[in-house]
């Protein structure tokens, strides 16, 4: 856990950094500090391994406030994660994971071991393993970047704007990976961002500020969305809370069709409709159109229809339905076989029940 | 005189040779040595930078005949000890070298310094392990600048009686013959290049990270 009370940054010409700063990050939970520039999100975040020093209040890690613990072991249990990724430019991937634990007197072989491990964690290949980082692209640094403040496995994580240097499409996939690795280890996690959506899809809380370092709101995502604290915090968030509101999986029962299915590579019956095209294992690849009594083919099938399931949110089902051919969007069970169909009319319906119109 | 000359002579030239290795080699690591924590004072207090810099480029402006002969007063030497020589090539050492070592330092990205630091690398271990590495190069640079020229420095040092290869050019120029000249000559010649190298080839054996075209 690591709590903040009534901290404040004051630079020495006066002007406030973060101004009376009170929240509290929980045990193995991420916590995201989002707010425009110049709100003192990251001036929060290096004052918890003391790159900076508050100039009032106190931040406690564990149960100690960090100005009376000693600053390197402080550290030592704090990873660390930048935009850049930091890497050490001399050192391999390898090197860069093995780095601190070496230091810290583990044993080559199991560092490196310990390191091979992480790699994978991250999802990058052995065979990167011996490259240096400017071999890299953006989005392997930072994935390296992770598994190097993963390696003495602390039990805090700092993370300051980690994917925000990436392109869109890798950021998307390092934010859904790296949930999928917090899910694993369940890190006591604070990060800062000045984007919105990141926030709103990592964060298991939000902590957003405005300019001077003041609180403008402490909430979850869902109640962020639905209740903005005041005009900035609703501005701030945006569109996010139209459609991007949907996102967050809801109670409401949906009616799921069954669905029409033909595998690949057997006969379509010949009446001009819609089918979905399963594979040997029933897990859909796309709708379908039958048409002269062929076959069911790969080469006919939709695959621009996204196919998403049927426990998600109702963001992923109406996309499901938007992107169809025909209005209807295709549901899976959670191992990936065929649950049914839903119609557009439907996941609009289930927005007005959720949305207790 | 010809060939005979330097036959006759080899023993002698090889001496010659040794004393100049010797007495290039000592003070240039000896410089090294002190560059390497003054340049990080340099660089960690960056308002000691132009001091230390500046003082290091006026130290390299002196003329190293005259150092030779002002040394021994200032620092109670007799005039015809080697010493002289050693502290004079250390001082230029240092004073070519302080700057790099320095400028090497603050190469480092400040997103790698403010990782180590946040890892919790004290900051002598991210002097030795992470920003003294990333330098190499720049010093590494530096190095075979120095080197070279301290080859051709040391010579300087016949005009107090010092022996070295620039006995060959004194001895040369006092007999009016022209073969020693050209023997220390080519003999200076091959051991700056041999030098060089040597700091070519360790600079690429301590920076197996840089791209093979640049290193």
């Amino acid at each position: 856990m690591i709590v903040f009370d009534n901290v404040s940054k004051q630079y020495p010409d006066g002007t406030m950094g973060v101004d009376g700063l009170s929240f509290t990050a929980d045990e193995g939970q991420i916590t995201v500090l989002v707010g425009p520039s110049g709100c003192g999100k990251t001036t929060s975040l290096r004052m918890i391994n003391r790159l900076l020093e508050p100039t009032g209040g106190s931040i406690l890690v564990g149960d100690a406030d960090v100005m009376s613990q000693n600053v390197v072991a402080l550290r030592r249990q704090i990873g660390y994660v930048i935009q850049n990724s930091g890497l050490f430019p001399h050192r391999t991937v390898l090197g860069n994971v093995a780095s601190l634990p070496i230091m810290l007197g583990m044993s080559r072989k199991d560092a490196r071991a310990r390191a091979h491990e992480l790699l994978e964690t991250v999802g990058l290949d052995a065979s990167y393993a011996k490259r240096y980082p400017w071999q890299l692209s953006g989005g392997q640094q930072q994935r390296v970047g992770v598994a190097r403040a993963l390696a003495t496995d602390p039990p805090y994580m700092l993370m300051d704007e980690p994917f925000s240097a990436v392109d869109p499409i890798t950021r998307a996939q390092l934010q859904q990976e790296f949930l999928r690795i917090q899910s694993e280890v369940g890190k006591t996690i604070v990060m800062v961002t000045h984007d919105i959506d990141e926030a709103l899809t990592l964060g298991d809380r939000i902590v957003m500020l405005r300019t001077g370092g003041h609180l403008a709101q402490n909430a979850t995502p869902r109640e962020l969305l639905r209740n903005p604290a005041d005009e900035f915090v609703a501005n701030f968030v945006g569109r996010a809370r139209g459609y991007g509101a949907l996102g967050f999986t809801s109670d409401v029962q949906l009616d799921i069709q069954p669905a029409r299915s033909v595998r690949i590579g057997e006969q379509t019956a010949n009446d001009d409709e819609w089918l979905v095209a399963v594979d040997d294992e029933s897990r859909p690849l796309g709708w379908l159109r039958t048409d002269d009594e062929g076959i069911a083919q790969h080469a006919d099938v939709e695959h621009a229809t996204i196919i998403t399931r049927a426990d998600g949110t109702l963001r992923d089902i109406m996309d499901a339905a938007l992107s169809s051919p025909n209005g209807r969007g295709i549901l899976v069970h959670e191992d990936g076989t065929l649950r049914g169909v839903i119609t557009l009319e439907e996941v609009t319906r289930a927005i007005r029940v959720s949305k207790g119109l | 005189m010809g060939f005979d000359w330097i036959a006759y002579n080899a023993g002698r030239i090889g001496e010659l040779t040794l004393a100049h290795l010797w007495m290039t080699l000592t003070p240039t690591l000896i410089g090294l040595v002190i560059a390497l924590p003054v340049g990080w004072v340099a660089y960690r207090y960056r308002r000691l930078y132009p001091w230390i810099v500046g003082v290091g480029g006026l130290l390299y402006t002196l003329p190293s005949l005259a150092v030779f002969i002002i040394l021994p007063m200032m620092v109670g030497t007799q005039i015809l000890d080697p010493i002289n020589v050693l502290i004079a090539l250390t001082v230029y050492t240092f004073a070519l070298l302080v700057r790099s070592v320095a400028d090497g330092l603050a190469s480092v990205s400040p997103e790698t310094n403010q990782a180590a630091e946040a890892m919790g690398y004290s900051s002598m271990q991210r002097f030795v392990r992470v920003q003294l590495p990333v330098a190499t190069p720049v010093i590494m640079a530096s190095m075979r600048v120095i080197l070279v020229t301290n080859v051709s420095i040391v010579s300087m040092a016949a005009v107090i009686g010092v022996p070295q290869l620039g006995s060959l050019f004194t001895e040369g120029f006092s007999r009016r013959q022209t073969l020693p000249i050209i023997v220390g000559i080519v003999v200076c010649l091959i051991l700056a290049i041999i030098l060089d190298q040597l700091v070519v080839r360790a600079s690429k054996w301590l920076t197996p990270w840089l791209p093979k075209e640049r290193a």
